[in-house]
């Protein structure tokens, strides 16, 4: 995940990777990312890392929820699936970019 | 954790004294020394993170808005609260950071309009407000204090 985030900010943020020289405009957002994820092995990179972060909230939301002590038995079955929907709904939410690009919706 | 043969022994109980004197002045302290002292932090800040992921997620499905919606967009977020704030520009914050660090591998001092009037390096040294001079913001857009470089000052100083 940091891996990920380091890579993005350079990338989608700074434009300092993954792009041409002068292919990265500041703040022409839509531009640069139908240019980045031109790049398949990056729309992939990026898929994935979505995977993981889906696998991370999934895990994290409920382990959260438990720390705060919000979790009982009867309720729990619906905040593990609050959060696994949150975790699928974000990740459905994220790669539907990078798909849109590579199968030519967004160009 | 102590094995509890150790009850007794001095440094035990040194420790012991230690730990219950910071618990009674420094209570933080004493609650991020506990484990589910941590755990709430943790919880906390994953609280706020889930919210920037998913307000982020949210942004993001602009693009299928159209260019305007989402380039508006971000230059909503660079800017938003700059004004409110009266926040002067970073020495190493730079809209348009990748071009500045390919021109201070050249010369120190980054791109020539960042010392126009108004603009980041200009304001820096003559102390401009930046309710001042509201005008500069379209002078020379892009040469502004912005958020997101000051992320990545963090990784290019």
């Amino acid at each position: 995940m940091v891996a990920f985030i380091v890579f993005h900010l350079f990338h989608l943020t700074g434009g300092l990777v993954g792009f041409g020289p002068g292919q990265f405009k500041d703040l022409a957002v839509y531009q640069n990312v139908v240019a980045a994820f031109a790049v398949w092995p990056i729309a992939v990179f990026y898929i994935i890392a979505m995977g993981a972060l889906c696998l991370h909230l999934d895990h994290g939301i409920w382990s959260l929820l438990q720390t705060l002590g919000w979790n009982t038995a009867r309720n729990e079955a619906t905040l593990q699936m609050i959060s696994r929907g949150i975790a699928v709904v974000v990740f459905l939410g994220f790669t539907s970019v990078p798909v849109a690009v590579m199968t030519g919706w967004i160009r | 954790m102590q094995n509890p043969k150790n009850l007794n022994s001095a440094v035990h109980l040194r420790s012991v004294a230690t730990t219950r004197r910071v618990a009674v002045s420094h209570r933080e302290v004493a609650f991020w020394n506990t484990m589910i002292g941590k755990k709430v932090v943790m919880a906390i800040t994953g609280i706020a993170l889930v919210g920037f992921v998913i307000g982020h997620m949210l942004g993001n499905l602009k693009i299928f808005a159209g260019p305007e919606t989402i380039n508006a967009y971000s230059r909503f977020l660079r800017e938003v609260g700059m004004p409110e704030l009266e926040l002067r520009p970073a020495p190493l914050a730079r809209a348009d950071l990748p071009s500045y660090l390919r021109s201070a591998s050249h010369h120190r001092g980054g791109p020539a309009y960042s010392h126009e009037p108004g603009c980041a390096t200009h304001r820096l040294r003559h102390q401009t407000r930046y309710r001042d001079d509201l005008g500069a913001r379209e002078r020379c857009a892009g040469a502004e204090f912005s958020w997101s470089p000051s992320l990545f000052s963090i990784f290019s100083t």
